[in-house]
């Protein structure tokens, strides 16, 4: 049976550049087990998809699990000993209604 | 569905910043309603505020002379302040900026409170959540605002009805 999915668009309040994408996102999975826990972290099941300029991406997630990785990311303000905060934005079934997001 | 939040003046806000977080309006305290540390300042009388405190006698005789809204600085119920805040039509709003400024065990601690005092008070008050946050790192966005509300006790209805009718209360004209 095919996964349904969400894909959330995430602002971040540090700017991630092209060198730190690999550490901003295991510091990410990292904050968000934490956050999640060890138990539930399967049934979200998180994953960046794509950067959107220099401060935003989009991360899926199961359907089922997308509210706990919408309270994680408001929950984690830490990732890589950098203090930061993630606004989400949008959540969509598709990238492409995300990447149209205008503010 | 409008949607309202609750943040301190040392918060930057920005029409920008309420459509980009799905608000109607951030309401900034001081700029309409006053939120009042009932625990360090005496109650002066004005019924358009925000009283926070520990000492739940300070907060209901607050409660007693109208005020809008009491935050409890500590999650517990005191089963006499809920009660004056019932016959009153006072509203218990819920600092969500708390939970998200503390880690690990504190953290827990203060969501099991949080969701003890939201169990006891649902059926009697109003119950608002609002992040009360001083920074814009400790604001968040609706939907947020529902996860969090969520994970406190709430169901999904009764979390977007606190978010919009119930913070439209807060709402006053400056």
């Amino acid at each position: 049976m095919k996964d349904k999915h969400r894909y959330i668009l995430v602002e971040s309040g540090v700017e991630i550049s092209d060198n730190d994408i690999e550490d901003f996102s295991s510091g990410l999975y990292s904050g968000l087990m934490h956050c999640i826990g060890e138990a539930n972290y399967h049934r979200v099941n998180p994953k960046i998809v794509n950067f959107v300029g220099r401060n935003r991406f989009i991360i899926k997630s199961s359907l089922s699990g997308s509210g706990f990785l919408i309270a994680a990311l408001a929950l984690l303000k830490r990732v890589n000993s950098k203090e930061t905060y993630f606004y989400t934005l949008k959540t969509s079934g598709t990238i492409k209604a995300l990447s149209s997001f205008e503010y | 569905m409008h949607y309202y939040d609750l943040v301190f003046e040392t918060c930057d806000i920005s029409e920008h910043l309420e459509r980009k977080l799905g608000f109607e309006k951030i309401i900034v305290a001081n700029h309409g309603i006053d939120v009042v540390d009932l625990d360090t300042r005496n109650f002066d009388g004005k019924k358009n505020i925000v009283g926070i405190g520990k000492n739940p006698n300070r907060l209901s005789s607050a409660v007693k002379s109208g005020i809008s809204a009491v935050s409890l600085a500590e999650p517990t119920i005191d089963k006499g302040l809920i009660a004056a805040m019932e016959d009153n039509g006072c509203i218990l709003c819920i600092g969500l900026s708390d939970i998200m400024s503390y880690y690990g065990m504190k953290r827990t601690r203060l969501i099991y409170k949080m969701n003890k005092l939201f169990e006891y008070s649902r059926k009697k008050v109003g119950v608002s959540f609002v992040t009360l946050a001083k920074s814009n790192s400790m604001m968040c966005s609706y939907m947020q605002m529902i996860e969090l509300a969520k994970m406190i006790g709430a169901d999904e209805s009764y979390a977007r009805k606190s978010i919009s009718e119930i913070n439209e209360k807060l709402l006053v004209e400056e």
